[in-house]
């Protein structure tokens, strides 16, 4: 298998390319082509995973969808599919190895490999408090993941700490610890601030942020829309 | 302060990074990350009746964030819209913004509302200005590409796509040509700027892309 990444910038998609026997997953809906000769299915569970129909509706519950849907060639010959997100911005791939899994927010999950095992993983009571992140992906096993991103992608390598607002994270290895928090000394100057709760990172290990947070662009967006018609 | 801007024209972004007790004045929720050392406040600017005229009329929120760290460190900021982010030194001048475009700035300058006169107040642009004076950096915001003018003489623009200017133009909102063209034209109230000085646009305005999502509703 071989994913390329094709555009860089705002508008940024992947082309998998599969060899026969080999699938690939990606979130429902990422489809934008693919060769004659995929076939197309959906599935709740991935190798590996706790998967079934409680995953699917565990992953309902954080606001994505039940099925992911699975790509393979039918006629023994190599095939392409290519995926793009929803919103615009970039698209990169993860490479994960067995000794560190990856957390991948859920809106920012594009698609895996099938080796690697997708679970849903609630944050409980710091999760629902982070807003945007109700839950992570958990990514385990040996393969790709690919993420997208509202704007750029920037890659930092933690070692110590470092501050996120919640609307920025796109994915971090576990070698990171995090914790929801206030931004500043006391509660109510974070929010008078406007930026309420934040992720603390915490530990060694590579987290990728977005430039942008979509739940702000909708803000803004939004109350100039008019009432939507029943 | 040391300063970097990345991600320029489509999704700029700003990172600061501050000495010890250094402080920067942001807008409102703009921070994306952080040094865990940075501490915040919510800061009204130029008072309360000068913030509340911000939010209620300025489209700005009530607070700016003031950030700062005993021990200094860094902090990234971008605004809600993607687009670019520019800096603009500045000594003991001043700079007209209008609303939603102010990102951050450091505590030599002084942002104070001011009203764009009654026509303004009915061009959808909300009818009033953010003036920063002072000396030091100011950033602003732009939706999509930020285009600079030097005016000399005269220029008609879009009230949509106006981001900032040098107070030494004079403006007036105006309909564009006579009745029958302000109507029809697709461009409603126009601001005329004459006078000699520097005048900043934006390539998209927000209004217009959310009137062309909302038959989509």
């Amino acid at each position: 298998m071989q994913i390329d990444i094709l555009e860089r910038g705002a508008f940024g998609s992947a082309l998998v390319m599969l060899q026969p026997g080999e699938t690939f997953i990606s979130e429902s809906g990422a489809m934008f082509r693919a060769s004659g000769n995929i076939d197309i299915d959906v599935t709740t569970k991935t190798k590996g995973s706790k998967g079934g129909i409680l995953a699917g509706i565990k992953r309902l519950i954080g606001g994505e969808h039940f099925f992911f849907s699975t790509y393979r060639v039918t006629d023994g010959q190599p095939g392409e599919v290519g995926l793009a997100p929803t919103l615009q911005g970039e698209v990169r791939v993860v490479d994960i190895e067995p000794s560190l899994s990856w957390l991948c927010a859920g809106a920012s999950y594009l698609g895996s490999t099938e080796e690697l095992a997708v679970d849903t993983q609630f944050q409980g009571f710091k999760g629902m408090f982070s807003g945007e992140s109700l839950f992570f992906l958990e990514l385990s096993g040996r393969g790709q993941m690919l993420v997208n991103a509202f704007g750029r992608i920037t890659e930092f390598q933690v070692d110590g700490q470092m501050i996120v607002d919640t609307g920025h994270v796109v994915a971090f290895d576990e070698g990171l610890d995090y914790r929801v928090t206030k931004a500043g000394g006391s509660w109510v100057s974070s929010f008078v601030a406007g930026e309420g709760l934040v992720l603390e990172f915490k530990g060694q290990g590579k987290i990728l942020v977005q430039s942008h947070n979509p739940k702000e662009y909708g803000r803004a967006l939004g109350p100039l829309l008019p009432a939507r018609q029943q | 302060m040391e300063f970097k801007i990345d991600g320029n024209p489509d999704y700029g972004e700003l990172t600061c990074v501050l000495a010890p007790d250094e402080k920067l004045l942001t807008e409102s929720g703009a921070m994306s990350r952080m040094s865990r050392s940075m501490d915040v406040k919510g800061r009204m600017m130029g008072g309360l009746f000068a913030s509340l005229g911000r939010k209620i009329f300025g489209g700005e929120s009530l607070f700016v964030g003031e950030y700062s760290s005993p021990e200094g460190g860094w902090i990234s900021l971008s605004p809600s819209l993607p687009g670019t982010v520019a800096h603009h030194p500045m000594d003991r001048g001043s700079l007209i913004l209008t609303a939603g475009c102010f990102l951050a700035c450091s505590p030599g300058i002084r942002l104070q509302t001011r009203f764009g006169g009654f026509r303004y107040l009915f061009s959808g642009e909300g009818g009033f200005f953010l003036e920063a004076s002072g000396s030091g950096d100011l950033f602003y915001n732009t939706y999509g590409a930020m285009v600079m003018k030097d005016v000399d003489g005269s220029i008609t623009v879009d009230t949509g796509h106006v981001v900032a200017w040098d107070p030494n133009l004079s403006y007036t909102v105006t309909g564009m040509g006579g009745l029958k063209q302000t109507l029809f034209s697709g461009e409603g109230l126009v601001l005329k700027f004459s006078g000699h000085g520097r005048l900043y646009l934006q390539t998209r305005t927000i209004r217009e892309s959310a009137s062309w999502l909302s038959p989509f509703c």
